[in-house]
Order: structure tokens, then C-alpha cells, then sequence
């Protein structure tokens, strides 16, 4: 099974870091969530993967070899990215050929199943698809390469709301047939709220959390009661943020509660869903670091 | 099926209710095969470990089986094994809730059964 | 590495792009006069006004030109499909030196069989490399092997300065591109001006001249009798300095820019 160790990787691009020293294992039949907010470096981070860009410090190694202009290593991963690399004048068709040339093990039964799903005519060139349909082509050879490890970057950019479905529907379908490592970046935590078993969490340029999601589900709290209580209830602890109406409060904890604690009967813990934590981690009111 | 993915509850566990609520309404009879993690994991979108972590809930229940390369099959008792078990969790799951909610409406006891009496159209 | 699998793609694609342009050009050079001429009706035509003798060079020297200078498309392409740098450099490196050797093959081939029919060929297959060189051993066939080696050199020499200029550019956006571009040869003019008049910087092309005539291997003999090796050894080392240079402006890709 392949992985991917990135060490130190920092990323500057004149004088804004974009990474800071971020190390990360990718590693067995996983899907991992790259959440993180515009401009948080998530991008980035894919393309050093790829070596799409160098990073400024920091390796990645993938099965153990480094990944710069190494062929063997960068040919186990397939990055799906919103910039569009292949020729414009190059049918549909044509450009599934190609990649099989260098990915060998191409589905092509499945890449024709899915251009007719997703009615993207094959004998159409790349540079007069729409954006969405762009985006859509290149989900489909994403599915259908036999890499072993899958990097999307914002693969529903542009697809209209059914799309969007099919597609995550086709990913789920193709992940349980062949299980590998899938990274999915993007801001839309619902859309993939019940796919990823791995959250990866980008702010400033750090990894801020690198943790399953159901470990991560599982120490965040909602805290909801009359505003003294609550506060009472929760000083001290590791509150990310909090929702109030009136008198009435909701306190989100990430962390462990504090079992010694009595809890009054006005007020009630809650677990909370991913893109409330995510919205509490990511909007800057959260300043404590994770112990 | 319908799974919430903004509830706080865990969709391995909603997983495995929706499942056992379908067996026990009969959407899926008994030794009839249950759609597979993959068919379940495609239309709702969910990861096939959670999908499978949920089915596993209901087979140490032993309310499904999994037959070797066919897939997950109802057990003959499984609606019966629900039955008996939702009747167990009837007191604290509704009665208990009741009398609470009641105390904070000031409803005493005999309000409560002749609601009740109502409700099964007795009165 | 996946050389070999680049080398074979891009060799095909190379060369389909190479025959479409031969047809192009003998559509427009060939074909379209002569209909004009049969249209326009009633003048004496020969077949060997519609053959000239160095079609197939024009086009192969302007194909590697715009062959050699784009690089950046075929990167891109390549780095989605998971191949490094070097060794898409090495492939295009390869597929130059093989399209440069087929096509002058190739043009020789057509040479040869237009020979006795075109009136324009003055007997010369090797060209000016021919008619400078091919007198210099006593061995004819060295005579006639050495000036077709420089020919390749040559063309070499000349598509490396091209892929030199294009990997260089394909390291900027746009923007800085077009400056270049146009800010590069307006350098120069703007040089000549100034200095048009300036005796010492006249002076100096008469020391350029002295350097060029040893790279043309003019050793006081007569024309054909000139020294092959020198422009041999020169050929070499430019094309390998900006072969070199190519190289290393390659390693520095990326995408986004």
C-alpha cells in the first residue's frame, strides 16, 4: 500500500508563507477530508504533493522515494486540480487515451460509463467545454486512473447540483470497489460531511488538525443553556465559539469535558455536526492552541 | 432511508437505525438480503467503513447475518428480537419523558391516563 | 524514469505535426501556384518552376523553430500525467535530434529524386556545408559524410537556441513574456543607434569577425578545402551550453507559474 510522507514542508511565495512546516502521513484505504478556508494553502499543498511547484523547504516522499521529478513516485498519484493542463485541442477521447499511455490500468469501461451519466459528449475538444464540463472530464479520468493515490482539488467547482450528487456518488461507488487514498479539498464541508473518514484542517498555513473524524466528533460539545450556567459550565475548558440568543447560550467545546463538573438540569451537552466545528475552528475566534 | 448529516449523532449509529427501523417495519423481511455497503454507501453518500461499522451494530445484535459472498441477510427473528427490545426501552424512551414533561406542564396523574385513555380512543 | 514511454509519444506527436506541416507547405508552394498558373490559363509551365530544391529544408528549420521554443504545454502536460522534468526534457531532447536526422534524410531523399527534374539544383545535395567542406580529406566518403554531420549540428545548434529562448520564457507569465519579446530586440536597435557611430565598438566586430571565420574553419585555403573540425568543436559546445541552459531553465518549471 502506498504512502506519502511530507516532512517539513513550508511554502513561501515572496514574502507570504503560505505553509508553515507541515508534516503529514497519507496512508491506506482512506478518504481524507483538506478542509480549510479560502486561501488557506490547501491548494498549495496538493501541487507541492505533486511537485506541480516546489516547496521552498521540506520533502515529500512517496513509497519512501522523494517525489521531485521522479517519475515512479509521481506516477502513483493523480491530482484533479481546477487548472487545466491538457491541451484544448485535444478530444475527450483522445486525452482518456493519453493518460492511459501513462497511467496504465486506465478504466476506460468505466470513464465511458460515466461520460454518459454525466452526457459529456467524448468527440467534443477540451477547450470548448464549459468550465463545469472541464471540471466534470477531469473528475471522471480522476475515477478512472489506476493511481493509488487520488488528490481532488474542489472537484464539484462549476458542476450543478445534480452533478455534484453524481459525482460524490460515483466516488463513493468506486472507493468501495477499490479502496485507496482519496484527499478531497474543499470548502463545502456538507457535501462531504459523510465521506471523509480523515479531517485535515488547514488554517494560516499550519495543519491545525490531523485527526479522524469520528475521534474529532467525539470531544466536540454544544453546551446549551441559560448564559450563566453555560459559562459557569464551561469556564476554563477549550470553548472555540459560541451562539447566543437572549439570555440564552451555546457554548462549542472542543476537547475533553470536565467529568468533576456537576451539570445543571437547565442546561444540555450536545454533540455538534463537522461543519459547525469547522466554521468555530476556522473563524478566528479560537485562539487557544490544542494541548 | 434518510440520513442527517448536522445531527449530533454519530452516522454509524443512524446508520444502524435506519436499517433496523426498516427490518422492523418489514422493508427488508426476514432472510431477504439487505442492499449491500457499497449499494448504501453510492446512494447516501457515505463513507463504506461507516456504512459497515453501523451493519456490524446489527449483526452483534443478531438481527442480520452476513452470508460469505452474497452479502448481509435478515435473520428470521430479527423483527421479533426489535419488538421485544424497543418494548424493553418503551418506559425510559417515552413514559419516563412524559411524566417529566408533564411535572413542568403541572398535569398530575390522573390528567396523564385519561390523555392516555383519549389517545387510544377509549374515552 | 518513463523515457522511453515520453520519447514514444512525443516522437509520435512530433512527427505527425511535422508531416502536416510538409503538407501545409507543399499545398501552398507547390499546389496552389500551379493551379493559379493553369487557371490564369495558357503560359509555358515546367515542373521544376513549382519544385524548389530547398522545400523540405525551409520547413523542417521552421518547424524545429516553433518545435524547439514551445515547452511549456507539453510540461504541463506532462506533469498531469505524473512525468517529471528531466525527463520530459530528455524525450524533447531526443525527439529533436530524431526530427532533425529524419528530416534531413527525408529532404535528401526528396533531393535526389528531384534532382533530374528540377533545373534549380546545381548538383549540391549537402549545401553550403557541402560546397565549404567537402574537399577537405582525401576520402570521399568522409567528404561527403563530415558536411552532412555539420548540417545536423547545425540544425541542432539552431533549434537549441530556440528551445533555450522558449524554456527561458516559459518561466515568466504572460505579461513579462511580451516584455521580453519586445524589449530585448528594442535593446539592441537602441544599442546600434547609440553606438552606430563609435569607431572602438565598429572595432570590435572586426575582432567578431576574426572569431567567426575560425568557427567557419576558413584556413586561407580555397572554399571547400575549409577545416570541418573547427566548426565541429564549435557546433558542439553551443548547442551544449544551450542545450545545457535549457535544461536547467526546465528543472525550474512549475504550474501554476
Amino acid at each position: 500500500m502506498t504512502e506519502v510522507n511530507l516532512t517539513q514542508i513550508s511554502k513561501k511565495f515572496g514574502k507570504s508563507t503560505v505553509l508553515k512546516q507541515i508534516d503529514l502521513t497519507l496512508a491506506g484505504q482512506t478518504i481524507y477530508g483538506l478542509l480549510g478556508r479560502n486561501g488557506a494553502g490547501k491548494s498549495t499543498l496538493l501541487n507541492i504533493i505533486e511537485n506541480r511547484i516546489p516547496a521552498t523547504s521540506g520533502s515529500v516522499q512517496i513509497d519512501g522515494e522523494d517525489n521531485v521529478n521522479n517519475d515512479l513516485a509521481l506516477g502513483k498519484v493523480y491530482l484533479m486540480s481546477e487548472q487545466n493542463l491538457y491541451s484544448n485541442s485535444a478530444k475527450v477521447d483522445q486525452i482518456f487515451r493519453e493518460t492511459a499511455l501513462f497511467y496504465p490500468g486506465f478504466d476506460f469501461e468505466l470513464a465511458h460509463q460515466l461520460t454518459n451519466k454525466f452526457e459529456l459528449n467524448e468527440n467534443l475538444r477540451f477547450g470548448k467545454l464549459s468550465t463545469g464540463y472541464r471540471a466534470v472530464m477531469k473528475d471522471i479520468i480522476a475515477l478512472a486512473v489506476d493511481a493509488e493515490v487520488i488528490l481532488l482539488d474542489e472537484p464539484t467547482l462549476g458542476l450543478d447540483a445534480a452533478h455534484r450528487e453524481l459525482f460524490y456518488q460515483e466516488l463513493m461507488e468506486a472507493y468501495a470497489k477499490r479502496p485507496r487514498i482519496f484527499v478531497i479539498s474543499t470548502h463545502l464541508i456538507e457535501e462531504i460531511a459523510g465521506l471523509i473518514e480523515h479531517v485535515l484542517l488547514l488554517k494560516d498555513g499550519k495543519m491545525m488538525l490531523n485527526d479522524t473524524t469520528e475521534n474529532l466528533l467525539a470531544q466536540s460539545y454544544a453546551i446549551t443553556g441559560p448564559e450563566k450556567q453555560v459559562q459557569e459550565y464551561t469556564a476554563g475548558l477549550n470553548v472555540i465559539g459560541h451562539d447566543s440568543l437572549g439570555k440564552l447560550r451555546s457554548d462549542y467545546v472542543f476537547g475533553e469535558l470536565d467529568d468533576q463538573r456537576i451539570l445543571p438540569d437547565t442546561v444540555s451537552v450536545e454533540g455538534i455536526d463537522l461543519q459547525k466545528l469547522f466554521i468555530n475552528l476556522t473563524n478566528g475566534q479560537w485562539e487557544k492552541e490544542r494541548a | 432511508m434518510q440520513f442527517n448529516f448536522n445531527s449530533s449523532e454519530p452516522l454509524y449509529l443512524q446508520v444502524a437505525a435506519q436499517i433496523e427501523n426498516a427490518i422492523f417495519l418489514g422493508s427488508f423481511a426476514a432472510n431477504e438480503q439487505i442492499p449491500s455497503t457499497t449499494e448504501i454507501s453510492r446512494d447516501f453518500k457515505i463513507n463504506p467503513a461507516t456504512v459497515l461499522k453501523g451493519m456490524n451494530i446489527l449483526v452483534n445484535d443478531g438481527l442480520i447475518e452476513k452470508k460469505r459472498g452474497l452479502g448481509m441477510f435478515v435473520l428470521a427473528d430479527a423483527q421479533e428480537k426489535i419488538r421485544v427490545k424497543r418494548q424493553n426501552e418503551f418506559f425510559h424512551d417515552y413514559i419516563q419523558k412524559m411524566i417529566v414533561e408533564a411535572r413542568n406542564l403541572g398535569l398530575g396523574k390522573e390528567a396523564v391516563i385519561s390523555l392516555v385513555e383519549k389517545g387510544f380512543g377509549e374515552k | 524514469m518513463k523515457l522511453e514511454k515520453v520519447f514514444k509519444y512525443q516522437l509520435r506527436q512530433g512527427l505527425k505535426s511535422l508531416g502536416w506541416t510538409m503538407v501545409w507547405a507543399v499545398a501552398l508552394v507547390i499546389v496552389l501556384p500551379f493551379i493559379f498558373v493553369i487557371l490564369s490559363g495558357g503560359r509555358q509551365f515546367t515542373v521544376e518552376d513549382f519544385l524548389p530544391f530547398q522545400l523540405l529544408d525551409i520547413v523542417l528549420f521552421v518547424f524545429l523553430m516553433i518545435y524547439s521554443a514551445q515547452t511549456y504545454d507539453g510540461f504541463q502536460l506532462m506533469i498531469q500525467n505524473g512525468i517529471g522534468r528531466k525527463t520530459f526534457f530528455y524525450s524533447r531532447l531526443l525527439t529533436i535530434v530524431t526530427l532533425a536526422l529524419g528530416g534531413h534524410i527525408l529532404s535528401i531523399i526528396y533531393k535526389l529524386l528531384t534532382r533530374p527534374i528540377n533545373v534549380n539544383a546545381e548538383g549540391r545535395i549537402l549545401d553550403v556545408f557541402g560546397e565549404l567542406y567537402d574537399h577537405f580529406f582525401s576520402n570521399g566518403l568522409l567528404n561527403q559524410l563530415l558536411p552532412f554531420v555539420l548540417l545536423i549540428l547545425f540544425t541542432l545548434c539552431f533549434a537549441a537556441s530556440f528551445m533555450f529562448a522558449g524554456s527561458f520564457l516559459s518561466l515568466f507569465e504572460k505579461k513579462i513574456q511580451m516584455l521580453i519579446i519586445i524589449g530585448i530586440p528594442v535593446c539592441l536597435i537602441l544599442t546600434v543607434i547609440f553606438f552606430g557611430n563609435n569607431q572602438a565598438f565598429i572595432s570590435s566586430f572586426s575582432w567578431g569577425g576574426k572569431v567567426i571565420r575560425w568557427i567557419v574553419g576558413e584556413n586561407g585555403s580555397s572554399v571547400g578545402h575549409f577545416n570541418p573540425w573547427n566548426p565541429l568543436l564549435s557546433g558542439l559546445i553551443y548547442s551544449g551550453i544551450l542545450f545545457g541552459g535549457s535544461y536547467y531553465f526546465n528543472l525550474k518549471l512549475k504550474t501554476p507559474k
